[in-house]
């Protein structure tokens, strides 16, 4: 019990204010009504500004007739099977049907039999701009009920007067449609526009009828400034706060359904735009080439855009939660961020410190049961998460180093295999095969499409073995070379017998065709070490005398002269030539037709080191 | 001794990319051949291109016709040593002719390669 103040005693304090349970509810009523409707509010403003956005991006243009569609049948045989079943949209309403975008409360289907010949004149040029067929035909017929209706009210008329009061309706009709078509805008259809009335010649006829059909909805004022919502069920007789309006709780359930189906979220044909995951919302189709059909989409950002198909990856919409796996579930930091480090990227430094905030949009968090509100922000962190976990297996993935260590054990020993004594064998060998890279190359050469194809085959054929006998011989001349000596015959002279082939016989007669004899100690072919074979390492050969290098004035010795001075294959100069050029170049010069010529003089020892170490 | 590099160097071309190099070696090694082929009357020619074909008969009947002892030789004991990781399977008879048939019938086969590779510089250099 409350101690009365003394003023109270005195009569003088204010009378304490008694709040009944009743005033308790309502007050609390009114408050929790009060926050739903800035919620309601808000909402309300959300969606007005999509539907804006939407607007502003032709969501709600009319689309041009497609060239090549001469009929509604030919335009649904150009769209997707589904879309046309037992339906009679084309245009706009085709696309807002197939991708169920249509909003019942907004886009109900068109009563023709309710509109009035103005209203009937401009749905004709909307449909004939639609190149809809049937459209224009339903038209067409509630235009014919429409005047058949006026001239049965007239029973002053005969029939012929009636005929023609119809038919001088009609020419006004198709005049007034001509007026629009001109004018280029037709309005779309309005349920709640009223029919116009006549003014004169060429207007509509002055006994059609007009028609109010008030929208209780469209009216509806949710201002908070001025309303409070109350539920005249659940509290009859309550009375507003002073300068509040009461408004029916059905009236705001009305404005709810309409935010709610206005916010209804795209259909769920999702997919991306770059890396941001997009809703479809609109599709509008290019007259000749559907790679270069416009999709209106709304970005996780609530943001719409007007984006080529060729830049929308089609990808199925990914679920709201978030389908990382739970052991990638991050931690939050008391900021609501993601760190690095919670995503299992731990050891990666190359972005340190680095967060992931989730997006803070106008919506903010009030508004997380907005359904046209941003997209769960956790859904594409999941994304990404589950992204970099499938990376991170494969680098973590001991199996797969494995894997490779094992193929490049495998590779190396395969060219230590090469190593080696086998090593010239195995060059020999790719050489017989033309392995080398260049095998397609050189096997076609000189092969022109002109030739036949025995041509072709003769000329490959004629390739390989000019490629191998080419090859076989710088082998011989590589073998004989390592051995130091320029014939390679044995003594045993080569006879060709019957057909022109050489074989040896023993103790033959030397023939003219024959090889001169070695000089030297003869070698047998089974003799030819293999180059670079260690035994060859312990020939030795005479040093040449310093005054061979000795260079005579005026003797006009060039490079393959002095080497042949030397008893050095002359053919080895070109091995030293540049060498020699590059580090001598005071006794070395270059002629006018490309041979080196050397200065009178004594060579120096350098150069003599180097001519010294040709083979002989 | 006529490796790669001696080419590349006999030719000129050191300044040019590896791949360019190579081609220019097949080419060269491929005048060479036809330089060789030029040589050779034409019972010579099907002799060889019979060995290089591997024609079994025919290598056989040279090889014991002209190397008897081909088998005591390192450079067929070399052959016979790679044989198993040829892939191609190349009978260490075959190539071991095929090496020994040009040293036997090419006696200038130094001269051979000389001019050829000289004759495909001077067209290098004009082209």
């Amino acid at each position: 019990m409350a101690e009365k103040e003394p003023g109270a005693i005195l009569g003088t304090a204010e009378v304490p204010k008694v709040e009944t349970p009743e005033i308790s509810s309502l007050r609390q009523t009114i408050e929790t009504m009060q926050a739903e409707l800035e919620k309601a509010q808000k909402e309300l403003a959300l969606a007005e500004h999509l539907r804006d956005q939407e607007t502003a991006f032709g969501k709600h243009d009319v689309t041009a007739p497609n060239e090549g569609e001469d009929s509604y049948r030919s335009y649904l045989d150009q769209r997707p099977a589904s879309a046309a079943d037992d339906t009679e949209l084309a245009g706009q309403d085709y696309y807002d049907q197939k991708y169920d975008l249509v909003n019942k409360g907004e886009h109900e289907p068109v009563d023709y039999e309710d509109m009035g010949v103005m209203q009937l004149a401009k749905e004709a040029v909307r449909v004939r701009q639609l190149n809809d067929v049937a459209g224009e035909k339903e038209v067409r017929e509630a235009l014919a009920h429409h005047l058949t209706m006026d001239a049965m009210k007239d029973d002053s008329e005969t029939s012929d007067q009636a005929q023609k009061r119809y038919n001088e309706e009609l020419a006004r009709f198709d005049s007034l449609v001509a007026r629009f078509e001109s004018r280029g805008n037709p309005q779309p259809p309005h349920a709640g526009e009223a029919h116009a009335k006549p003014n004169g010649e060429g207007e509509p006829s002055a006994r059609t009828e007009t028609k109010d059909q008030d929208d209780q909805a469209d009216k509806t004022d949710t201002s908070a400034d001025s309303k409070v919502v109350i539920d005249t069920v659940a509290a009859p007789g309550a009375k507003p706060a002073p300068g509040k309006e009461m408004v029916l709780r059905a009236d705001i359930d009305k404005v709810n359904d309409k935010v709610e189906a206005a916010v209804t979220p795209p259909p769920t044909f999702g997919g991306y735009f770059k890396d941001m995951p997009v809703s479809v919302a609109d599709v509008t189709p290019h007259p000749t080439d559907s790679s270069k059909d416009m999709l209106t989409v709304v970005g996780e950002d609530g943001r719409v855009r007007r984006i080529p198909a060729a830049d929308f990856t089609s990808q199925p919409v990914v679920a709201k939660a978030d389908t990382a796996p739970a052991a990638l579930q991050p931690e939050k930091t008391p900021g609501n961020g993601f760190t690095v480090s919670a995503l299992g990227l731990e050891g990666d430094n190359r972005q340190p410190g680095k967060e992931l905030v989730p997006f803070q949009g106008e919506a903010g968090a009030d508004l997380q049961d907005t359904k046209v509100a941003n997209q769960e922000p956790q859904s594409r962190l999941g994304k990404i998460k589950a992204f970099l976990s499938g990376e991170l297996s494969k680098v973590k993935n001991s199996e797969s180093v494995t894997k490779v260590t094992a193929w490049l054990g495998g590779e190396r020993s395969k060219m230590q295999e090469y190593g080696g004594k086998a090593y010239w064998a195995a060059k020999w060998e790719r050489a017989q095969q033309g392995l080398n890279a260049g095998k397609e190359r050189m096997l076609n050469w000189r092969v022109k499409e002109t030739m036949s194809e025995d041509e072709k085959e003769r000329t490959r054929k004629q390739n390989r073995w000019a490629y191998i006998g080419g090859a076989a011989a710088l082998t011989v001349v590589g073998i004989g070379a390592a051995m130091g000596i320029n014939e390679l015959m044995d003594h045993t002279q080569a006879v060709p017998d019957a057909n022109g082939a050489i074989g040896f016989q023993p103790d033959a007669e030397p023939s003219p065709s024959a090889a001169p004899e070695v000089p030297t100690e003869p070698h047998k072919v089974e003799d030819l070490p293999i180059v670079g074979d260690p035994s060859m390492e312990d020939v030795q050969i005479p040093d040449i005398n310093p005054e061979a290098f000795n260079i005579q004035e005026g003797s006009g010795m060039g490079g393959e002269a002095l080497l042949k001075s030397l008893d050095i294959e002359p053919s080895q100069w070109y091995t030293v030539e540049e060498h020699l050029l590059d580090q001598f170049p005071q006794n070395f010069y270059r002629t006018d037709d490309g041979h080196v010529g050397i200065y009178a003089g004594q060579l120096p020892q350098g150069a003599q080191d180097i001519i010294s170490s040709l083979k002989r | 001794m006529y490796q790669r590099e001696d080419i590349i160097k006999r030719l000129g071309v050191q300044d040019l990319p590896a791949d360019e190099q190579d081609e220019i070696v097949e080419i060269a090694t491929h005048h060479i051949g036809m330089a060789i082929t030029d040589s050779l009357g034409e019972g010579q020619i099907h002799e060889y291109q019979a060995i290089v074909d591997d024609n079994q008969d025919v290598i056989t009947a040279w090889l014991a016709s002209n190397v008897p002892d081909y088998k005591n030789s390192v450079m067929f004991q070399q052959f016979e040593e790679g044989y198993e990781s040829d892939p191609e399977k190349n009978s260490p008879e075959k190539l071991f002719a095929s090496v020994a048939w040009i040293q036997l019938n090419v006696p200038n086969v130094e001269a051979l390669i000389t001019g050829a590779l000289d004759a495909y510089r001077q067209e290098l250099a004009q082209a």
